[in-house]
């Protein structure tokens, strides 16, 4: 199994979305496993995965909609349970996969429900969003009603609502992030690459992109790491070139594959084998339900971590304390 | 393009699409927007002067002038004791009234569509009319035996408060039945509705069977809606209980905004959605529960007008909801002045007319929405 | 964009047409007439004994629940007696209101109360006694005391024929009395009823007397145990339902021995409920349709002329 094989781009925890030893069980079943993961501001973090490994449950833990079991996502170092919702909603934006939204707003309307953490939208930010639909292309929308525009229409619609809500840097170019949770589903393939073109632009040194993928060819192109989950457990991470082996492909999807070299950009190229019955595969491992997450083998000291954060926790760590005992 | 960009795995600014200068289209409309409410405004406000100056009893408009300079402190000539008494004490608090029940229903109407992300969500098809209107019934039938307690320790607002608690109580019903992974299922709402307004007929039918004479002369008035009973202190108390939400909702429309996108999307935009639904429902709970203790059951408000108003101004909470308290307020008055003009000198039930004119708009917002989601 | 114009040009239209309709309307209106002694009375009963005692001039507005007799419907309407309109009521500038105690809502009463009308109830408890009472109120009212106690006598001369005819017969029929409001189960009348009262007068016997009071829903199974040897219903309701058979297949009424003998009597509804001046005539009519009284042999007491 190969852990991190490329250091961050930026190491200091401070400057990084980070969870650690996640667990969330469901009905008896682990949905997530002991999960660690760190995304850095200015790097593209490719999640891959089967269905149901566990993707969209990491996606909703690192977003604060689902709290953990045990284990602890924090955002530039203070825990997600300490940020005011307002607060962590300027630091961080979150593409659903789908929406249930069905009234007749114009697409800058919409667009412009990300600026509610920042108060009423102004003039500015009318132009932010407007800019904003330009860079997913469809400026020539704005005006339209979102409830006549195609599937694919209104995830770029809401991609721009998630870029206007981190669109400034914060002071002091502390670190934001962007979560999308399968941003291609509704796309066709031109769409596709265009917005992960967009990810990777927006990936700079003050901001991380974390996307849940299912295309490997996708995230081999353009991610700088992939993480591959498997029931809940995290399989191997690291970059694509390195990550992307034959072996933990067929262990994750059950499929074999070969690995080429794509012949202009060099990135590894992933197809499945001629016969994928004749091919041996490897036996399923399923996630244990008897025994549960083990204790973190260590945890920050609060003492630390409230210096740095230059305010006290100690409530929420008690609560957390008390959540673990209730285990 | 997209290959290109690859090469550029090293981080650089983002390059933003064409900006647009100059005035946005969406400044523009927003002066237009100001402008629209205003005009809402002077709707309202003329209404409100016809509702005060027509009636059954013939007042030259001059001393209906006169009656309300006087009002004002004006210095002004005397006017017939009994016109004035007509204008004071019967179509002024009538006036008011219906501005602030049509104000309520309709705010609470627009605030539940919001929050079941559904533009049918009326109070009276989802059942939180009827069920108000069932704990008020019980107050009048029960009121001196089983529930005498109640009566005595709230005094007049017992009525407005068994009202609301009941509407509470049906809101978070149909909520918890509706409602699924933050998305709600229009037919489950509907059905839920019919449940409910079943089961509230059925409570209020046996407390009719229970009622002596003189109870069921209140019922009669309470099943079909009218803004006969206004008083100065039925005003008062309907004042004191819709002026909350009226005022508080308007001010949680950026919430109600975000929460059309989804719960968990309202929370990735800052909203602690945990703590301001229930806050939403037990707003609209009470603007309905106090409309329903002073004027029964009047349906469809709620449901007209806020959809006239999104597709003339657009679904944004912060201008649907103070353009529904003035238009809901005009709808009402309208229909109140039809109601007790077009038979006089006797009077409709006022909700015979809203369900006449809310009836078919209803089906045909159904067959819309049923042609859009085949 | 032209959406919200054109909402901005509708509603300022839409005001300002308002306004103009009103100022239309006011300087149509005038002043109202000089004060007389105006009466406006929402009781069917109270109506009738109105005109009985020739006060009809003065009367300027009824309720729906008066008719009769039919010149009332030359005279304003004011709805329903439960749901008046205060504003209707003072529009036809009433010295008096002449009302039970059922009028309402209370809060309208109120209104019309303190606009200077005078409201004060006028009671009617269905029984003899009660209608004596309610005779002399109006009477008074009138300021025709000695019409009122001439009608309260012819009353009790009436009465007096139709108890004696009735004690001629050894016939005691057992009716039972149903008023079929709407959908859902039809109401049976009970003691302390109008039909209670003119089925004893008329000297049968109301199988539901000892049951309950008023007016409740009769299951199948409670109508079947009283055994009722005649239905009595209204016209209105036996014409609405679809003739005779039709009311016997409601409910278990064919069961019944006034079903298996198929005895259903339809009456004159507002006749057979009014309780006013012509109860007399109500019950002697009932009496002779059921046989206890001899059309022949009374028709000479004028009992059964239906006039009052």
């Amino acid at each position: 199994m190969k852990m991190d094989v490329r250091p961050p781009v930026d190491p200091g925890s401070s400057q990084t979305l980070e969870a650690e030893g996640l667990c969330i069980r469901r009905d008896g079943r682990a949905l997530l496993y002991d999960l660690s993961l760190r995304l850095a501001a200015g790097e593209v973090l490719a999640v891959l995965g089967a269905n149901g490994a566990g993707k969209s449950t990491l996606l909703r833990t690192l977003s604060a909609e689902l709290s953990p079991e045990r284990g602890q996502v924090r955002l530039n170092g203070r825990p997600l349970s300490a940020w005011p919702a307002r607060e962590l909603a300027k630091r961080r934006a979150v593409l659903p996969q789908h929406s249930p939204l069905d009234f007749p707003f114009t697409a800058l309307e919409v667009v412009l429900m990300g600026r509610i953490p920042f108060g009423g939208p102004s003039s500015e930010d009318v132009h932010r969003a407007a800019r904003a639909l330009g860079e997913v292309e469809i400026a020539h929308l704005a005006e339209r009603r979102y409830t006549t525009l195609s599937g694919g229409e209104r995830q770029r619609v809401h991609l721009a609502r998630v870029l206007v809500q981190i669109w400034d840097p914060l002071p002091e170019r502390e670190p934001r992030f962007l979560l999308l949770d399968e941003p291609t589903a509704s796309l066709d393939i031109a769409h596709q690459h265009a917005t992960l073109a967009l990810a990777r632009r927006w990936a700079r040194h003050d901001l991380g992109v974390l996307v849940v993928l299912h295309d490997l060819n996708l995230a081999a192109q353009y991610a700088d790491r992939v993480a591959i989950l498997k029931a809940g457990r995290l399989l191997a991470v690291g970059a694509p070139e390195d990550a992307l082996e034959p072996d933990l492909i067929a262990e994750a999807f059950g499929l074999p594959v070969q690995i080429l070299a794509h012949p202009e950009l060099g990135c590894p190229l992933i197809v499945p084998r001629a016969d994928p019955s004749s091919a041996p595969r490897r036996p399923v491992h399923r996630a244990q339900t008897t025994s549960w997450c083990p204790q973190p083998p260590h945890s920050p000291s609060a003492g630390a971590l409230s210096t740095r954060v230059n305010r006290p926790r100690t409530a929420s760590q008690t609560t957390q304390a008390h959540d673990h005992r209730e285990l | 393009m997209n290959t290109r960009v690859l090469g550029l795995r090293a981080n650089r600014p983002a390059s933003h699409a064409a900006s647009h200068p100059g005035t946005h289209p969406v400044l523009q409309r927003r002066q237009l927007e100001r402008l629209s409410l205003a005009a809402l405004l002077a709707l309202m406000l003329s209404v409100a002067l016809l509702s005060i100056a027509i009636g059954p009893v013939a007042i030259p408009l001059a001393e209906v002038l006169r009656t309300l300079g006087a009002l004002a402190g004006l210095p002004v000539a005397e006017v017939a004791p009994q016109h004035e008494a007509v204008i004071l004490s019967i179509r002024l608090p009538r006036t008011l009234l219906g501005l602030l029940v049509g104000a309520g229903l309709a705010v609470a109407g627009a605030a539940m569509q919001g929050l079941f992300r559904n533009p049918l969500a009326d109070p009276g098809l989802i059942g939180v009319s009827a069920g108000a209107a069932l704990a008020a019934v019980s107050v009048i039938v029960l009121g001196g035996q089983g529930l005498a307690f109640l009566t005595q320790a709230l005094g007049p607002f017992s009525l407005p408060i068994a009202a609301f608690a009941g509407g509470l109580v049906t809101t978070l019903l149909v909520y918890r039945l509706a409602s699924r992974d933050g998305r709600t299922s229009v037919t489950t709402l509907l059905l839920a509705g019919i449940a409910i307004n079943a089961l509230a007929g059925a409570g209020t039918g046996l407390l009719t069977y229970l009622a002596d004479d003189q109870q069921l002369r209140t019922l009669t008035f309470w099943s079909m809606g009218s803004l006969g009973g206004a008083t100065w202190p039925a005003v008062g108390s309907a004042a004191l209980l819709i002026a909350v939400p009226l005022l508080a909702l308007p001010l949680l429309a950026r919430t109600l905004n975000a929460l059309l996108l989804g719960e968990a999307e309202a929370g990735h935009l800052g909203i602690a959605v945990q703590r301001m639904q229930p806050l939403i429902v037990a707003l609209a709970a009470l603007a309905v529960g106090a409309a329903v203790a002073v004027s029964g059951i009047i349906g469809f408000v709620g449901l007209v007008v806020p959809h006239l108003l999104r597709l003339a101004l657009g679904p944004d909470h912060r201008l649907l909801l103070p353009g529904a308290a003035l238009l809901g307020g005009s709808l009402l008055l309208l229909a109140d002045l039809l109601a007790r003009t077009l038979v006089t000198p006797a009077e409709l039930p006022i909700g015979i007319l809203t369900a006449l004119l809310g009836g078919p708009f209803f089906l045909a917002l159904l067959l819309r929405w049923q042609r859009r989601t085949a | 964009m032209q959406p919200r114009k054109r909402l901005l040009t509708t509603v300022t239209g839409a005001a300002i047409g308002l306004l103009w309709c009103a100022s239309a309307l006011l300087a149509e209106t005038g002043e109202t007439s000089a004060q007389t002694a105006r009466l406006i009375s929402v009781d069917g009963a109270i109506t009738e004994i109105l005109y009985a005692l020739g006060g009809e001039a003065q009367l300027v507005g009824v309720d729906t629940t008066s008719l009769y007799p039919d010149a009332t419907e030359d005279i304003a309407k004011v709805g329903y007696k439960r749901a008046l309109s205060a504003e209707g009521i003072l529009s036809l500038n009433p010295d008096r209101l002449l009302m039970t105690d059922d009028a309402g809502p209370p809060e309208v009463l109120e209104q019309i109360a303190r606009a200077g009308v005078d409201t004060h109830p006028i009671p009617d408890t269905p029984s003899v006694a009660g209608l004596h009472e309610t005779i002399a109120a109006v009477a008074e009212v009138l300021d025709r005391t000695e019409a009122g106690a001439a009608l309260s006598a012819q009353l009790d001369d009436e009465l007096a024929q139709l108890e004696a005819a009735t004690e001629r017969s050894s016939k005691r029929p057992r009716l039972l009395f149903l008023l079929h409001i709407g959908s859902g189960n039809d109401m049976a009348a009970g003691r302390d009823t109008a039909a209670d009262t003119v089925i004893r007068l008329a000297g049968g016997e109301n199988v539901l007397h000892d049951a309950f009071s008023g007016y409740k829903p009769l299951s199948a199974e409670a109508a079947l145990a009283a055994a009722p040897e005649v239905i009595l219903v209204t016209q209105r309701n036996l014409e609405q339902l679809g003739g005779l058979d039709a009311v016997l297949e409601r409910g278990a009424l064919q069961a019944t021995p006034a079903g298996q003998a198929r005895r259903v009597l339809a009456m004159d509804g507002p006749l057979l409920l009014a309780f006013g001046p012509r109860l007399a005539v109500a019950a002697a009519q009932l009496a002779s349709e059921l046989g206890i009284i001899d059309e022949e042999t009374d028709e000479r007491s004028g009992l059964t002329a239906g006039q009052p």
